[in-house]
């Protein structure tokens, strides 16, 4: 049977916000734990590159999902099934008086859609959304960047609070006059949405009064079943087998007549607790984790209805044989000077890196092409950001490094 | 039996003893000692944060318990621990010592007191007589210190029963720096107030869930302000100081501050 945690909350909405305080982080299994502890003091005795990144003998009978097939049955997420979630819960603060609440803040972890979502609730609402202001404007002071834009009366959605600032010392002072001028109500009703690094490192240069904040529920396993498993019901009529790859437990629920005597996995518990609950994370690991058998062509058959897909199986990795991205082991503070702006900003180009960073421009830009070699960082456009299946062992990282870490 | 009888005793069991598994017990003990210290050193460099502290400070204890061990076993191989033997031997030791090595008694007596007292840890940064450095091993004798400029400095133990032992973080990883500004008093000093404080907020260096403060005090010759902050690392508190003063004056720069100089003042005062 699937975990009575799991049969228990099979109920519960999928995309779900509540307050800051309700934020829920997935229970983690006990056998990952004692594996995450013992690989981290086996890591201790690494030299360089961890055992984690060679190529699995066992995998070379499977290849990965092609793209196609990946976008249909674990595609992005239509961000208006978070958005109306959202509608829903900030209803009672709709309602109130304008001087009373003024201001919502929506927290949401890296890559957990949080942003997607504010714009998609701007759009059904017809809500106006204000740009973020350049980082010129940003050490500069120019207020200009908000009064040319918010003309007659909200609601107004700032959908990334994290691009207000800069983490200099000219780089706090047009967040703060933003924060004061949403606050006071003049503005009208304001929703912010926020990165929960940035929201971390703004709650310490904020000292006026605290906006009300919700923020999405985490994506346990429950969630995490219901949602991938509706997927694959909607693509393929629910035929779609997903098993481990090494001992062919079920991940996913079968059917309630074929589900007697079936045993069943916890890989999602493990992706659930790994990701801490954040659905962008989780989603990166799951596509990763699908493998099939090479000749197996399940797009043809997700093509043809008279297909027989009652035997088409997706073969998911075991989590002890996941090749994710890990920290070199003589990582250094170079490194982490760059993941935490990273993180704080929710991505930098290279430029402004510099400006913000003690570091000199070689050494900048060569800590970041190595940790681009270990999957930590990439490059969209011309931003840096940390790679979402980077992220976990990042954030663990910093934290155990003493660094400022959001709540997550 | 006479104490005189006693100690002849003692020396002729000694020379009876079985030379071989004494000297056994002196290499083993000795091995023990350097397998234990080098391989819980190099565990230390690889952790981080309390762990570290926790490891580096059970090098000197796991070296007495050692010792205390070796010592035994050797008492115990050359003659019988009875409480006569005993005392005999610890008077016939105490005297011989006690005159010729009474400064290194002394230290290896304060070693262990530092043990119990811990006025200094491994991986502490502490200032004695002068010698500003982090603790990098307790030794039985002496504490090994590494000044900032890469510098060895060893300090017998004795100095904790008379001098004045300054320690910035205690066994915690929480050290706090300080960057000084002397600026002309001719400012808002509320405005320089907040700028400092963004200073320390916005630098990489520093412990954010620790305080940041301001500390301002008008002098004769200008405002001095002190701005204090907890690096992340104690390690990084010389990086820490340079970032915020460099930092600092390019943001007092910007907003026009002057910074207070003693060819200004001489200039004033001619």
């Amino acid at each position: 049977m699937i975990s009575s945690s799991a049969a228990d909350k099979a109920d519960q909405p999928t995309w779900q916000y509540v307050q800051l305080a309700d934020y829920q982080l997935p229970t983690t299994p006990v056998t990952y734990s004692a594996r995450v502890r013992f690989a981290s003091f086996r890591r201790l005795f690494q030299r360089d590159m961890p055992s984690q990144s060679l190529p699995l003998k066992a995998q070379e009978k499977l290849s990965s999902l092609p793209e196609c097939l990946l976008e249909t049955i674990a595609p992005i997420p239509d961000w208006r099934d978070s958005a109306s979630a959202l509608n829903t819960a900030m209803s009672d603060w709709l309602d109130k008086d304008v001087h009373r609440a003024p201001v919502m803040v929506i927290v949401g972890a890296p890559y957990s859609g949080n942003s997607e979502a504010l714009q998609a609730l701007a759009k059904m609402q017809s809500w106006r959304t204000l740009d973020s202001p350049a980082p010129e404007q940003i050490l500069t002071g120019d207020s200009g960047w908000l009064s040319s834009q918010v003309t007659g009366a909200g609601p107004w959605v700032l959908p990334n609070l994290e691009k207000v600032y800069l983490r200099h010392a000219e780089g706090l002072q047009l967040v703060r006059q933003f924060i004061a001028h949403a606050c006071s109500g003049n503005m009208g009703k304001v929703i912010i949405g926020c990165d929960s690094w940035a929201w971390a490192f703004i709650q310490h240069l904020w000292s006026g009064p605290t906006p009300a904040v919700m923020t999405l529920q985490a994506f346990d396993e429950p969630r995490l079943i219901k949602y991938f498993q509706g997927l694959i019901n909607a693509s393929t009529g629910g035929r779609l087998l997903i098993r481990l790859s090494d001992d062919g437990r079920y991940v996913l629920p079968l059917p309630e007549k074929h589900d007697t005597g079936v045993e069943y996995s916890n890989f999602l518990q493990i992706v659930a607790a790994y990701s801490r609950g954040n659905f962008g994370i989780t989603r990166k690991i799951w596509c990763s984790s699908m493998q099939t058998e090479p000749g197996e062509n399940q797009q043809e058959h997700l093509g043809t209805e008279q297909a027989d897909m009652s035997q088409q199986t997706i073969w998911i990795i075991p989590w002890n044989q996941l090749k994710l991205p890990s920290l070199p082991s003589d990582i250094g503070c170079n490194e982490a000077f760059i993941l935490h702006a990273l993180l704080l900003h929710s991505g930098l180009t290279q430029e402004v890196l510099q400006r913000l960073l003690p570091l000199p421009q070689k050494s900048v830009l060569a800590t970041l092409y190595r940790l681009k070699e270990y999957e930590l960082v990439e490059r969209d456009n011309a931003d840096w950001q940390v790679t979402p299946l980077g992220y976990p062992a990042v954030r663990q990282f910093l934290q155990s490094s003493r660094y400022l870490v959001d709540q997550f | 039996m006479d104490s005189s009888v006693a100690a002849a005793e003692i020396v002729r069991t000694l020379i009876a003893a079985d030379v071989f598994q004494l000297a056994l017990i002196v290499i083993g003990t000795w091995l023990l000692i350097i397998l234990s210290s080098r391989s819980l050193a190099w565990l230390a460099k690889r952790l981080a944060g309390r762990f570290r502290f926790y490891t580096l400070s059970a090098i000197p204890i796991l070296r007495l318990l050692i010792i205390l061990a070796g010592l035994i076993l050797f008492i115990t191989s050359v003659i019988e621990p009875t409480v006569e033997n005993l005392t005999v031997l610890l008077g016939l030791l105490g005297f011989g010592l006690g005159f010729a090595f009474k400064d290194y008694v002394s230290s290896m007596l304060a070693g262990i007191v530092t043990l119990y007292e811990a006025p200094y840890r491994p991986g502490d940064w502490i200032e004695i007589n002068g010698a500003y450095g982090e603790v990098r091993t307790i030794n039985m004798r002496n504490a090994e210190i590494v000044t900032p400029d890469d510098t060895v400095v060893f300090i017998p133990h004795l100095k904790i029963w008379d001098q004045l032992i300054f320690n910035a973080n205690d066994g915690s990883q929480d050290l706090q720096c300080a960057a000084d500004f002397y600026l002309h008093p001719n400012h808002d000093a509320a405005q320089v107030k907040q700028v400092l404080h963004d200073v320390a907020l916005t630098s990489s260096f520093v412990q954010i869930e620790k305080p940041i403060n301001v500390i301002v005090q008008e002098k004769p010759w200008g405002t001095h302000y002190r701005l204090k902050a907890y690096p992340v690392e104690p390690l990084q508190q010389f990086d820490f100081i340079t970032d915020l003063t460099i930092r600092g004056k390019a943001a007092l720069r910007n907003r026009g501050v002057e910074f207070t100089t003693a060819v200004s003042l001489a200039q004033r005062d001619s």
